[in-house]
């Protein structure tokens, strides 16, 4: 009962119209940035950041959460066209999205995947309602030992996770804890590495570190044109629509993915990429027609892109109830809520009611705009597509200046965002994952607050902080993620030797 | 100029090193202690950061040299690359394209972060606009103009008259 009385109270906040005129315009921009190649929705929501500010809390978060399921289906727009995904998540979606072209049904793969992004949203918004106050209930009983535990646990699992070297996600993460310790000390009021500059003395906000980091960074890598050649007769409305035939082969699979798209992603650092990943193996393990997998099948474009969507609204659970991100983007969102003067966490549920249901009814109705821009206006995200990288880089780069200005109306964040630009570009080519980075950033100051909090309760015992029941096992799965690996390699390392031995 | 994976490595974790070992002397410099009044001092997080940085390097060097050694034991006659080998260090050349393109974005951003003050912010993007299309985009007097004088104008309507930030407008005024 209570949960369609908040329900309602969410809806009455959509009486605004402000909110659906944000809701469309994040939609809107999530597609078309999601759709250009290489950039994803921690691209699309760390630019258009600043646009969020001085709007209505709400309004902001209609338009964020606008982005990035906007993003996440935009990414399989290039991904069915010309076989590039516009972000990670959508990789899974090539295999049967570019065949499904290639044969003339361009349409339908669209189509498809427009709709299962929306049920896989739709669906686990349901579920996302139903746990997030569940969560935040249970999250109440935890004090300072705790979150310094949960903070660890969503530092480590991102950067274990993180690309194929370990060693190159910590190297971010600590490099954004660093930076987020620069400014005048929390308890002592020492100045950290300010050397004299006034700027400094409140801190390095993440905004321009994130605009820098993934914005400034790919449009210098990126100057290539995308050279789109399709059949505009193929994007029709009525060619987009799939058949009975293909809900039929299609219906169960988006069942299965949006639930363990929505699992995977509450776990922090497993993401919509893994999700799209296991969701597309899952499919073709169980598909009637598991050997036309990877030849142009219906359902293999439903279940990653359900999966990737319903993964997004799963990675919302952890970052509102905790106040843990799971992922690159959720930790720009959490940033970015904070800048709006929200603090996300056990009591947001509670204390922000009104912005936590009225985010729930906007998520509805971002889906009901996705599909009606998704599918209507199809061809025009096509024909923004062709536009040439280097006209879009050059609009990027000024808004990003410009937004990163706009900040605290200062030259110097615009400063930071290009030092941070540099940075990331070297990232990119060295194969350093930025999200850590980000993420450390976001929690550094938080995970510095929460632990000298729990130190001077423990009166300075740190193993009586860690030894907390529920600490312990957040610590021990923390260190499970980021270590899993080269133990589990160890252990099966000393078995050989020893088996080898015996024999 | 082209860096390959390998050398990318190895400059990534010497750089780490460096950047870590700086970090715990600049600490020691500004005399951040670890422990104030039996508390965790303002240069605790830091060193911490510090010391794990510096180990980040060292594992990746480490790694990086591991992983040549363990390929060149189990195959020391094998000249040839395999596809994937080649393509991974494909994958992290920095071409002269790309460094361009990079310079090109640093002399417009450090244009912007001199002149903005003198001839006004919003004058300074709609000429990295219009400089960036001339150059990399190599496009038309006509079209580069347009496109800039269209872009400060978006930027106007939206952050100085809908957001109402106060942009600084140099002698121009604008």
């Amino acid at each position: 009962m209570d949960l369609i009385q908040n329900l309602a109270l969410g809806f009455s906040i959509l009486a605004n119209p402000m909110v659906i005129v944000y809701s469309v315009i994040g939609v809107v921009c999530g597609v078309i940035i999601g759709a250009l190649p290489g950039l994803g929705p921690s691209v699309g929501i760390a630019v258009l950041l600043p646009m969020c500010y001085g709007l209505a809390p709400i309004n902001a978060l209609a338009m964020l959460c606008g982005i990035y399921y906007g993003a996440m289906y935009g990414g399989s727009i290039t991904a069915i066209l010309i076989n590039t995904p516009g972000d990670s998540a959508a990789i899974m979606t090539t295999l049967d999205g570019y065949p499904l072209a290639r044969k003339g049904h361009a349409g339908k793969a669209l189509g498809m995947s427009c709709l299962a992004s929306v049920i896989g949203g739709t669906v686990s918004i349901v579920m996302f309602m139903t746990l997030a106050p569940i969560v935040s209930n249970f999250a109440t009983k935890f004090g300072p030992s705790e979150y310094f535990a949960l903070m660890v646990l969503g530092l480590t699992s991102i950067a274990g996770m993180t690309g194929k070297s370990p060693a190159k996600g910590f190297l971010a993460a600590f490099i954004g804890l660093f930076v987020a310790g620069i400014g005048i000390d929390l308890v002592f009021g020492t100045p950290k590495f300010v050397f004299g500059n006034v700027n400094l003395y409140s801190g390095i906000d993440f905004v321009p570190v994130a605009m820098g980091l993934f914005g400034i960074a790919e449009i210098c890598c990126n100057y290539k044109d995308n050279n789109l050649v399709i059949n505009k007769e193929s994007l029709k409305l009525k060619e987009l629509l799939p058949t009975k035939e293909d809900w039929k082969f299609s219906l169960p699979h988006i069942g299965r993915g949006t639930l363990l798209g929505f699992i995977i992603g509450m776990l922090p650092g497993a993401g919509a990429t893994i999700a799209s990943f296991l969701s597309y193996d899952m499919a073709k393990r169980t598909s009637k027609r598991s050997k036309e997998f990877g030849t142009g099948v219906i359902e293999g474009v439903a279940a990653p892109e359900c999966a990737n969507n319903a993964a997004s609204m799963g990675a919302m659970v952890p970052m509102l109830t905790l106040g843990v991100p799971g992922s690159g983007a959720t930790a720009i969102m959490m940033g970015a809520l904070m800048m709006l003067g929200i603090t996300p966490g056990p009591s947001f549920f509670t204390k922000s009611a009104e912005i936590a249901w009225g985010l729930v009814a906007s998520m509805y109705l971002g889906n009901v705009i996705l599909v009606c821009i998704g599918l209507g206006a199809l061809s025009l995200f096509v024909r923004i597509l062709n536009v040439k990288t280097t006209t879009l880089n050059a609009l990027i780069f000024a808004f990003i200046l410009m937004g990163a200005y706009a900040l605290e109306n200062s030259m110097f964040t615009v400063g930071i965002t290009l030092f941070f630009g540099v940075i990331g570009y070297f990232f990119k080519k060295l194969q350093v994952p930025a999200a850590p980075m980000v993420l450390a950033l976001v929690l550094g100051a938080i995970t510095e607050t929460n632990l000298r909090q729990a130190m001077i309760l423990e009166r300075n015992n740190f193993l009586q902080v860690i030894s907390h029941p529920i600490s312990a096992v957040i610590i021990f799965l923390a260190i499970l993620l980021a270590f899993g690996n080269p133990i589990k390699k160890l252990v099966i390392k000393c078995f050989k030797n020893k088996k080898n031995n015996e024999k | 100029m082209k860096i390959e994976a390998r050398q990318g490595n190895i400059i990534l974790g010497v750089a780490s090193v460096i950047s870590g070992a700086l970090i715990l002397v600049l600490s020691k410099v500004q005399n951040l202690q670890l422990i104030q009044a039996s508390k965790m001092g303002p240069g605790f997080f830091p060193t911490l950061c510090g010391i794990a940085i510096l180990a980040c390097g060292i594992g990746i060097v480490s790694g990086h040299l591991r992983k040549h050694k363990i390929s060149k034991a189990n195959n020391p006659e094998q000249e040839e690359k395999t596809e994937k080998e080649e393509q991974e260090e494909q994958e992290n050349i920095v071409n002269v394209n790309e460094l361009k393109n990079l310079a090109l974005f640093g002399v417009l951003g450090i244009m912007v972060l001199l002149l903005a003050e003198y001839i006004g912010l919003l004058t300074c993007l709609g000429i990295a606009v219009f400089a960036y299309l001339k150059i990399q985009g190599k496009e038309s007097w006509r079209k580069s103009i347009l496109v800039g004088v269209g872009m400060t104008v978006f930027l106007y309507l939206v952050f100085v008259l809908f957001l109402q930030v106060p942009v600084p407008t140099g002698i121009i005024e604008f």
